[in-house]
This record gives structure tokens, C-alpha cells and sequence, in this order.
């Protein structure tokens, strides 16, 4: 649960800790309730709510499978294809190092 | 000295970007525009007065008084510190507050980003060494600063020459290649400072700034403000600080915001042909975000205000405002089709043609199909982050903006000319959107997942970092004073052994008379010079220069009084000349033997090169 004073406070902050805040705040439920009489700005509260979204996926472990096998697959994938480029500067590091 | 000097260019370059943020705080002041927060409105003021700077050094150009034209635009940018310094040093303080480091990893991440710029900065005061900016980067402007603004038909890349170069015109101007170097050092901080800046809206602050670092370690980055001495590293900063305000919320139904984004995407095409795709890729996310005929009217005006110049000039001077490309086919220009072939070879060389190819390009994985080259090197970063970048994706305007241009930057480039270099403009926003991306398993408690990510990351770093500290070293000893210059440019420089030949042989002998040299890299040669290469020349055309008598009237017209062989003359050309030489209407004069790069520079392989200077006998 986030007050709405925290919410305001997190339009203090600058926006790019405005994850974190949020996590800090709110915990894992993360549930926004927007009442009251202040008025909030309806790109917060928009913001607010698509963050509590993104944060809480329905699921999740396949993605996290194919997203970490991409990202190794794409490395290796890149360097190879740099080889030609990087090997005469591999050799000159290494050299370097022998020497 | 060597400090001392780098010194005072970092006091010159903290003056010029306190100017160019004054004459931008006026501008937006003056359209009661605000930004979001004080490092995005210093950013974009900083590029709003870095662009109406070089509107007024462009105008300065057509009076042929340029030094004084660049002294006026000093006294105008000093004056408007004077009147906005109060503004300009709250924001500045603004920003340096909410970039302050609150941890201890944070500290030292900072410490490290200051020590990686200190390198890069006194690597770029190293004497100039970039193959295109000796050819004409640096060349042409040298040429405009000592026979006037004019047209250089034997210097066929001189048409190129965008607004950015009025940077490097003002550093020559005041005899200082040294400013002129910081000052495209300068374009990389801001980049940098742009990427945190982009990427802070939706990550923290340590990773936005460790991703800041990745751009200052990637090598085509670091090579673009370091050594290349090639100030496209502005659009860089153009294309990043145009997506801030485009991407700034509760401006809609303004005028003021496609009028300014306008301003900023003018100042992107204006520096380069392969700008306007990048400029048409802004037009069209501000069509999509606003969604009104008005807002594309006045981003149209904004750019046309901002970017039109250099169009303008080549086309007063050749009918053909996008000269010397479609010269042949749709539009006019005193061209010569063998070296206009040469610059679609290398301008032009191979668009990419089906998905795989543009797909990679567009996630800085492309490589050219004659090889690829640690110029052309990103890195890996964006493509290990991108699906972590579209699970991150929120629809809103801050997303979509930096996504729309970058892809439609990237297809659009691919398939006209598909060199990755040219892409380096949208790379920070690929780069902030990889740091969201980055993020995003941290946040969602993906234990492999973010321990994979944030491996590759450091991998990569590392990696980088590797490549760097082999690239600098030699600057570094140059910049700092432990290496002379002159042995530095006899070791490192292309052609440089050649140029100082001849300025040696011919210092003193020349009066008006010109000399023909068939050199690329011409910034060092200290005498008048036409250049002959016919593969760079629009004066040379190798159909129409077939016999002794074709030469004998370009010598007289071009009041060619020596040219120099060194080797060989270019091969469609050589016929005549060597006759001339048989008969004795070329006479040498002086002969030296040099050492010379043979190749590509990179493969550091050196031959003895004849230099043979020759007189012309009229």
C-alpha cells in the first residue's frame, strides 16, 4: 500500500529512481490505492500503474529461460562474427601481456 | 606544456558548452519551454544553442571573413553567458544534484566514468591522425580558411561537409587544432551525458550511468571523439536531447514542442546527408505522438530553419543541393563520373537487402560484406538486451519516440547505404532502451536471468575497455608530452612522412603557383595544392584527360606550377604524365625516400615510398 503522499514524494524524486522507490515502498503486493482529495497528475498515476503492471508479469520462468539463452547465444554469436576484426587486436593485447 | 595546454582547452571547451547552454536557456526561455527536469533542459539547451551557433558560423561563411565571423559568434555566446548565467548555473547545480552519487558502488562508478573521460579527453588533443578527417574533415576546412568559401571540385568529399564542421572551421580559425579536436570531444560528453539523461527515465541512476560508460567504451563511440576527428558524434547528441523533448508529456496541442524538435532534427540533417533518414525518422514520431498538420508545419520550419545551410550552399554552387549524389541521374553538378563512382563505393557500399541482414544492422550487429572493422564495432550490449528491451516496452510517448526513430533510423540507413557507422547517431537511444531492458529481470527477481545479463555486461566492458587501453596508449603519450609530436605524426599519421617531403622540398620555391598532389590525406601539406587523384577529384576526369595537350591546359588553367609522384601516378591517369615525364615537360626537381603505411593503417605495415617533385615546364 502506497499513501498518496509517498506517491507525491515519488513525483519529487527524480524520475529515474522512480523504480526503486516504488519497490522500496510498496513491497511485493504493490497495490496503488488513488484516493482522497489531492489532486495527482494523470501521467503519475499512469506511470504508477503500468510500473505495478510490468512488475507483477503472470508468468514468468519460460521467459527468463529464453531471454538468458538468447543473451549468451548472441554473444558468442556476435564475437564470431567480429572474429576476423578483433583477432589482430587479441594478438597485440596478448603480446602485449607476454611481454 | 603538453598538460598545460590540454588545460586550457578544457577551460575553452567548459566556456564554449556554458555558451552554447546560455544561447539555448535564451531560446527556450523565449519559447516559455520547460523540460522535465534540470539535466534534460541544460542538455537540450546545450543543443539548442550548439545549433543556432552554427546557423550564425554559417552565415559568416558567405562574407569570406571567417576569423572575424568566428570571433562574432564568441562575443555573441559570451555576451548571452553574461545575460542568462544565473539561469544557466541553477540548472547547471540542478542537474549535478540529481546525478549525485548516494552509494559507495555509485561513487566509484562516477570516479571511474571521470577517469575514462580524462583518457578520452587528452587522447583527443593528440595530433590528427583519422584517415577521413585528413582527407577532408579537417582538409576542407583548412582550405576555406586559407583561399575563401568556395567550391573545392579537386576535393570531391568537400561537398560533405556539414554544419558540425563549422566547429572544427572555429578551432582552426583561432590556430588551434587542439580546440578543434576538444570540440568534437566535447559532442561525446554531451552524448554520454544524453544517454543517462534518456536512460534515467526509467532505470536507476547507477544503471543509467553505467550504461553512459558502455557508450564511452564502445569503440566506434570512442574512436568518433577521440582520433576520428569527424564531428558526427554531434548528431549523436542531437538525436538523444530532439527524443527528450519530443518525449517530454503535457506539451501537446504546443507549438513550441515540433518547432524545437524541429530545430534539433534540422541540426541532425545539416550534418549529414544520411541525417535527413534520421530527421525523417523524428518527423514521423512526432506525426505519431501529436497527430496534427500543424505540428508537422512547424517541425518542418524548425528544420528547415536549423538544417537547410548546407544544402543551400552546395546548392548555390552546383545547382544540386544534395551534391554530389544523384548528380548524374536526377540532378545537375560539374561531377566526374569515375569519382563519383568512388563515393558511392564507399558512401553507399552495401545496402542490405533481406530481413536477417536489416535486422541485425538494426541491432548494431551489422558488418560489411568486404569485412568487418573495429570501427564498425558496437558491441554486443543491444543485441543481448533485446528481448528483455521489448518485455520492458510500456506504451507510452517516452518509449515510443526512442524506438520509433531508432528503427526507422536503422531500416531506412540499411537499405540506402548500410555502413554501421552511420548509425552511431541512434546508438544512445538503442542504449538507453538496453538499460531498461537491463533492468527489467532485477526487477522481476530473475536470479539467472540478471546474473546472465549483468555478466555479459561486465564481459563486455571488459572487453571494450581492452580495446581502448590498446588504442590510447599511443595517443595518451603524445597528448601528455612523453612523445614529440612530429615523431608521434611520423609513426602514426598517413602520409604524413610524404606531406612533410614535400612542404620541405617545395617550402620557399613555390610563389602563387600550385602543386598537383595524388595524395588522400592532405591536411598536413602547408603549401597550395590541387588535388589529382582522379578517384577524389571532380576536376579530373579521366576520359577527357588523355593526351600531353589535355594536361598542358590543366597545368595552365589551374596555374599548376609543380606535381608530385609518390609512388606511381593513379593508374587511368598515368599514361600522359609519364610521356610528359619521357619528354621532358615534367622535370624532377627533388627526390626523397619516406616511410609510408601500405594498406589499411590498422595493419601497421610500412614500405620505403619514393617522393619524386617535378616542375612543370611551360
Amino acid at each position: 500500500m502506497v499513501s498518496f503522499e509517498n506517491l507525491l514524494n515519488a513525483k519529487a524524486h527524480p524520475s529515474g529512481e522512480y523504480t526503486s522507490f516504488a519497490q522500496r515502498k510498496a513491497g511485493p503486493e504493490r497495490v496503488f490505492v488513488c484516493s482522497g482529495t489531492l489532486s495527482l497528475s494523470r501521467d503519475l498515476v499512469h506511470d504508477v500503474l503500468e510500473m505495478n503492471r510490468a512488475d507483477n508479469p503472470p508468468s514468468s520462468k519460460l521467459q527468463q529461460i529464453l531471454v538468458s539463452c538468447w543473451a549468451i547465444a548472441s554473444f558468442v554469436w556476435y564475437f564470431h562474427r567480429f572474429a576476423p576484426a578483433l583477432s589482430p587486436l587479441l594478438h597485440r593485447l596478448l603480446l602485449r601481456a607476454w611481454r | 606544456m603538453a598538460l598545460g595546454l590540454a588545460f586550457l582547452t578544457g577551460l575553452a571547451l567548459l566556456g564554449f558548452c556554458l555558451g552554447f547552454a546560455s544561447f539555448g536557456n535564451f531560446l527556450l526561455r523565449g519559447l516559455s519551454l520547460e523540460l522535465e527536469s534540470d539535466t534534460e533542459h541544460l542538455l537540450v539547451s546545450i543543443a539548442a544553442g550548439l545549433t543556432a551557433s552554427e546557423i550564425l558560423l554559417f552565415l559568416t561563411q558567405f562574407t569570406q571573413h571567417m576569423k572575424a565571423g568566428c570571433w562574432v559568434s564568441v562575443a555573441v555566446l559570451g555576451t548571452l553567458s553574461i545575460v542568462e548565467w544565473r539561469a544557466v548555473l541553477a540548472r547547471s547545480l540542478g542537474a549535478l544534484l540529481q546525478t549525485v552519487p548516494r552509494t559507495r558502488a555509485a561513487t566509484l562508478l562516477w570516479l571511474f566514468i571521470g577517469a575514462v573521460l580524462l583518457v578520452e579527453f587528452l587522447c583527443a588533443l593528440a595530433p590528427l591522425t583519422g584517415s577521413d578527417a585528413l582527407n577532408y574533415h579537417f582538409a576542407a576546412q583548412r582550405q576555406i580558411l586559407s583561399s575563401g568559401f568556395h567550391p573545392v571540385f579537386s576535393n570531391s568529399l568537400s561537398f560533405l561537409c556539414g554544419q558540425h564542421h563549422l566547429l572544427i572551421l572555429m578551432g582552426l580559425a583561432f590556430g588551434s587544432e587542439r580546440l578543434a579536436l576538444g570540440l568534437i570531444f566535447l559532442g561525446g560528453v554531451l552524448t554520454a551525458g544524453s544517454v543517462a539523461c534518456l536512460a534515467s527515465k526509467w532505470t536507476s541512476n547507477v544503471t543509467a550511468m553505467l550504461f553512459a560508460l558502455a557508450l564511452l567504451l564502445t569503440p566506434v563511440a570512442f574512436w568518433q571523439i577521440t582520433s576520428s576527428g569527424c564531428p558526427d558524434i554531434y548528431m549523436a547528441f542531437l538525436a538523444s536531447t530532439a527524443v527528450l523533448v519530443l518525449g517530454r508529456k503535457g506539451l501537446v496541442c504546443t507549438w513550441r514542442q515540433p518547432l524545437l524538435v524541429g530545430f534539433l532534427a534540422g541540426g541532425i540533417a545539416g550534418a549529414k546527408y544520411s541525417g535527413c533518414f534520421i530527421a525523417g525518422a523524428l518527423a514521423l514520431a512526432l506525426i505519431v505522438e501529436l497527430r496534427t498538420a500543424a505540428g508537422a508545419f512547424l517541425f518542418s520550419l524548425g528544420s528547415l530553419a536549423s538544417g537547410v545551410w548546407p544544402y543551400l550552399r552546395n546548392f548555390l554552387w552546383t545547382g544540386n543541393p544534395v551534391f554530389p549524389f544523384l548528380s548524374g541521374e536526377f540532378l545537375g553538378g560539374p561531377v566526374s563520373p569515375y569519382a563519383l563512382a568512388n563515393i558511392y563505393a564507399n558512401t553507399a557500399a552495401s545496402p542490405n537487402r533481406n530481413l536477417t541482414e536489416v535486422l541485425s544492422f538494426a541491432f548494431f550487429a551489422g558488418i560489411r560484406r568486404s569485412g568487418p572493422g573495429l570501427w564498425e564495432f558496437f558491441g554486443p550490449l543491444i543485441l543481448i538486451l533485446a528481448p528483455l528491451m521489448f518485455l520492458a516496452f510500456r506504451n507510452d510517448r517516452r518509449w515510443r519516440a526512442p524506438l520509433l526513430v531508432w528503427f526507422a533510423s536503422s531500416l531506412a540507413i540499411s537499405v540506402s547505404s548500410g555502413l554501421p557507422r552511420y548509425i552511431l547517431p541512434v546508438f544512445p537511444l538503442a542504449l538507453s532502451c538496453g538499460a531498461a531492458g537491463f533492468e527489467l529481470p532485477w526487477r522481476r527477481h530473475w536470479i539467472v536471468a540478471k546474473w546472465i545479463t549483468a555478466g555479459l555486461l561486465v564481459l563486455t566492458l571488459f572487453i571494450s575497455l581492452g580495446g581502448f587501453q590498446v588504442y590510447f596508449r599511443p595517443m595518451l603519450r603524445v597528448a601528455v608530452g612523453l612523445q614529440d609530436k612530429s615523431a608521434y605524426l611520423q609513426e602514426r599519421g598517413p602520409e604524413y612522412q610524404i606531406a612533410q617531403a614535400i612542404n620541405e622540398s617545395l617550402a620557399g620555391r613555390v610563389n602563387d603557383q600550385k602543386t598537383l598532389v595524388f595524395l588522400r590525406h592532405l591536411y598536413y601539406l602547408d603549401i597550395p595544392y590541387v588535388n589529382g587523384d582522379p578517384g577524389t577529384s571532380f576536376e579530373l576526369n579521366p576520359d577527357k584527360m588523355r593526351s600531353r595537350e589535355d594536361w598542358r591546359a590543366y597545368f595552365a588553367k589551374n596555374n599548376i606550377g609543380y606535381v608530385v609522384r609518390s609512388p606511381e601516378y593513379p593508374r587511368v591517369i598515368a599514361g600522359p604524365l609519364e610521356e610528359m615525364e619521357q619528354t621532358g615537360e615534367l622535370t624532377p626537381i627533388a627526390r626523397a625516400e619516406v616511410q609510408s603505411f601500405q594498406g589499411k593503417r590498422v595493419d601497421e605495415v610500412r614500405a620505403a615510398t619514393p617522393v619524386v617533385i617535378l616542375k612543370v615546364k611551360r
